[in-house]
């Protein structure tokens, strides 16, 4: 097998990473402002975006067994789909979370799709 | 990084081993049970776990003259997680079932390798010899992965193989390394290690050892993506499981048919083959009637299961399963059972046996046992013959009113199984399911050569079990109703030569004759037989119901199967055994009078009977399923018990209602 040098995986060109300039420009526009760190239940982030995740808020067992699939807190995912189910995207591996555990992981979005405004 | 403290790396080189056992283990949806069949293919059985009743396979890999026995684990995530199939990867590896395995074998998915190499790094520090497959490489190529695999090996200190288990890419030189495989000496995180101190550490080995990567968000996710939202949407979701489910029965039922006619005709002709052989007797009855005809009674279901675990290994390895188990949840997490319970729930009401044996989907022990507790609920095949007959009597003339009242007994059977299932959640199965995160694993073509291996392990535990425990139950059935043998009455002796001395001058009439005469003996039979005898015992506990003698000792035998009502039926009402067609059954029962000249079945007995065989546990086979698959015969007896219990209940309340309401 061929070995080349590790990249690692880039975020896609339709993703634009939320900052300052573009936060007060969307506050400008009239969207509510999305202050970058700022936590909120996965089900509530915009399908598409980027977030790090927080798995703080679930009980040990379900936290336990996050962890051992590779969804760990602090961890960057890319959120495929809201609703019931969550789908996660991280690296390759997409997860399926029902809306019961869902909404007991917070999310801070890193970066939106199209760089559009987060919702409130 | 704290870490074992080891000052070399060596990928092991020893002389061949014969005869290792391997312990085959790996995170779920790596493809490890594609590995498995492809390195064991038919030289593998089913077998439980020591003092267990989780399965395990077993099977035999041999090249040239080394051998290797490789026991397939469950998927896992982690090894050190509170549940059963960790709890079991650890006693296995541990030695607590048996004897500690020679090494192990870690498959790991090449595509996403962080979780496999976690789980590698705890099988490693078990110190004994291991091997890590990097499975799906071919995959993990065509989406652009490389991989160095020496150094990996290197970082790791065990040989690592990249392979293919779909198509047998490295398979030799997969086995020439476990062979040669010795305890890894490397230097790994320590247990204590935190999660970001292994995940680092992981990613040192990911970063060293492959390059490339995954185009995330290319044209392939794109359309994941898209399929992932109709899949688990909550109506087109909805929509594409009723059509999938629907294609999966329709297919069961279109195919299954053929086969399960000709196994019906060889175990008659072999049971009269038997008869002809045999002398009259007792031996010849057991033979015939207690062995061929009980075996007879269950192997008729095993094309069902083999095209129903075929089907469902194609659907399973397509990766539609998990997406469905969401849609479905929703439904099912009211009664607290989760989406996956829906398959074994909807398979059995083609029949309860493959039903209860495709629960093994259900990953919680718990959501398991109260799927398997109330799947047979669901209207099977078998109760069928038993609603025609009872609705026909209840509703004769009124298609409508029928075709309503036999849609009204599915939903009773479904809402008695979901109900059930809510109060055993809540009751002897507390607690919280596990929870509902799937890994949703990627589209892709199915293999058609491990559905056939799947669905063969499946019909061979079927037949194992229909061989020893379902014919012993049935043997001991046929026995209670077969002896001790009574005396043929006098009057079908009179009727029967009458018949004879008619048979040239009126040969209808004589056949009447002897069909009364039959009728008489078999009445005498059921009467003084054991389960006659019972029948006689029980008759009280079965009249709030509005079951006379006879109409008990009916719900009596049809607790071997209950199809065997309505011939039971039909035979005690002189229309010989021969006598399968509705409308003739349904004028012969219409027609029945008790002893007291009032009608076997009035409509208040009709209707609490026909509640009474939706809701009853009535099928001996099923039970001896529920405790194959629990382990214990303490769940089957909780199932007889609350079905039975339940049905009775509800048809004792059923009979006095229509009973007040018709009566003037």
């Amino acid at each position: 097998m061929t070995f080349q040098q590790h990249k690692t995986t880039p975020a896609p060109p339709s993703i634009e990473t939320v900052d300052a300039a573009r936060l007060e420009s969307s506050a400008s526009r009239g969207a509510q402002p999305a202050s970058q760190g700022q936590r909120r239940p996965l089900t509530l982030c915009p399908a598409g975006c980027r977030a790090t995740i927080h798995t703080d808020e679930l009980d040990l067992d379900a936290r336990t067994m996050l962890e051992a699939m590779g969804v760990e807190h602090g961890c960057e995912v890319e959120i495929c789909k809201v609703g019931s189910p969550c789908i996660l995207r991280i690296e390759s591996t997409r997860f399926g979370v029902g809306r019961e555990v869902a909404s007991r992981i917070t999310a801070t979005v890193t970066a939106t799709l199209h760089g559009s405004a987060l919702p409130g | 990084m704290p870490a074992h403290v080891n000052d070399h790396v060596s990928t092991p080189s020893s002389p061949p081993v014969p005869g290792r056992q391997v312990a085959l283990i790996g995170n779920p949806n790596t493809g490890k049970t594609t590995l498995f069949n492809r390195l064991c293919g038919l030289r593998a059985r089913t077998a439980n776990y020591p003092g267990s009743t989780a399965e395990m396979r077993i099977g035999r890999c041999d090249r040239g003259d080394q051998r290797l026995e490789i026991v397939d684990l469950p998927g896992i995530y982690g090894m050190d997680l509170d549940l059963p199939e960790s709890r079991m990867c650890r006693d296995c590896l541990d030695g607590r079932l048996e004897e500690t395995p020679d090494a192990i074998l870690v498959v790991i998915d090449a595509t996403a390798p962080a979780r496999g190499i976690s789980l590698a790094i705890a099988a490693i520090a078990r110190r004994l010899p291991t091997v890590v497959a990097l499975n799906m490489a071919d995959l993990a190529a065509r989406r652009g992965l490389s991989f160095d695999e020496a150094k990996m090996a290197t970082k790791l200190g065990v040989p690592v193989v990249a392979i293919s288990g779909r198509t047998g890419r490295g398979m030799d030189s997969l086995v020439d390394a476990l062979h040669t495989a010795i305890p890894g000496h490397a230097v790994l995180p320590l247990p204590s290690a935190t999660n970001l101190e292994r995940r680092a550490w992981i990613d040192g080995v990911i970063a060293e050892s492959m390059g490339g990567h995954d185009a995330v968000g290319s044209s392939r996710d794109s359309v994941f993506d898209r399929l992932d939202k109709a899949f688990t949407h909550p109506i087109l979701g909805l929509a594409v499981f009723v059509g999938v489910m629907g294609v999966l029965f329709w297919t069961i039922f279109s195919l299954a048919g053929v086969p399960m006619d000709l196994i019906d005709v060889l175990f008659e002709k072999f049971g009269g083959l038997a008869a002809d052989v045999l002398p009259a007797g007792s031996v010849r009855d057991l033979v015939v009637d207690g062995i061929i005809g009980g075996v007879a009674g269950t192997v008729v279901f095993l094309p069902q299961i083999l095209i129903l675990f075929f089907l469902l290994a194609l659907l399973e390895d397509t990766g539609y399963l998990a997406r469905a188990a969401f849609v479905m949840d929703r439904v099912m997490c009211r009664f607290g059972l989760p989406g996956q319970a829906f398959v074994p729930m909807l398979s059995s009401h083609a029949c309860a046996l493959p039903g209860i044996m495709s629960a093994r989907l259900v990953p919680d022990r718990d959501d398991r046992l109260a799927t398997i507790l109330v799947a047979p609920f669901m209207s099977c095949t078998a109760r069928l013959p038993v609603y025609v007959l009872l609705i026909g009597l209840l509703f004769d003339g009124s298609p409508w009113l029928a075709g309503f009242a036999f849609a009204g007994c599915y939903l009773l059977g479904a809402a008695a199984a979901l109900i059930s299932a809510f109060i055993a959640r809540r009751t002897i199965l507390p607690g919280r399911s596990r929870p509902m995160v799937l890994e949703l694993p990627a589209y892709r073509r199915p293999s058609i050569r491990n559905a056939v291996l799947v669905s063969w392990d499946r019909g061979m535990v079927f037949l194992k079990n229909a061989g020893t425990v379902i014919l012993g139950i049935v043997i001991v059935m046929w026995w209670l109703s077969a002896y001790p043998r009574a005396e043929t009455p006098e009057n079908a002796i009179a009727l029967r030569s009458e018949a004879a001395n008619m048979m040239a001058t009126a040969p209808a009439e004589a056949e009447n004759l002897e069909a009364e005469a039959e009728r008489l003996e078999l009445n005498a039979q059921q009467s003084g037989s054991f389960a006659g005898q019972i029948g006689n015992f029980a008759q009280p506990l079965f009249a709030p119901l509005g079951a006379d003698r006879t109409l008990t000792v009916g719900i009596l035998t049809s607790f071997l199967a209950r199809e065997v009502f309505v011939s039971s039926l039909a035979v005690l009402q002189g229309g010989g055994s021969d006598v399968d067609d509705d409308e003739s059954v349904l004028k012969l029962v219409r027609d029945a009078k008790r002893p007291d000249g009032s009608p076997l079945f009035n409509t208040a007995t009709a209707a609490s009977m026909l509640v009474f065989f939706v809701l009853a546990m009535q099928c001996l086979p099923t039970l001896a399923v529920t405790r194959r698959e629990t382990g214990s015969w303490k769940w089957p007896a909780l199932q007889f018990a609350w079905m039975t219990g339940l049905a009775w209940i509800l048809s004792a309340l059923v009979f006095a209602v229509v009973t007040a309401s018709t009566t003037p």
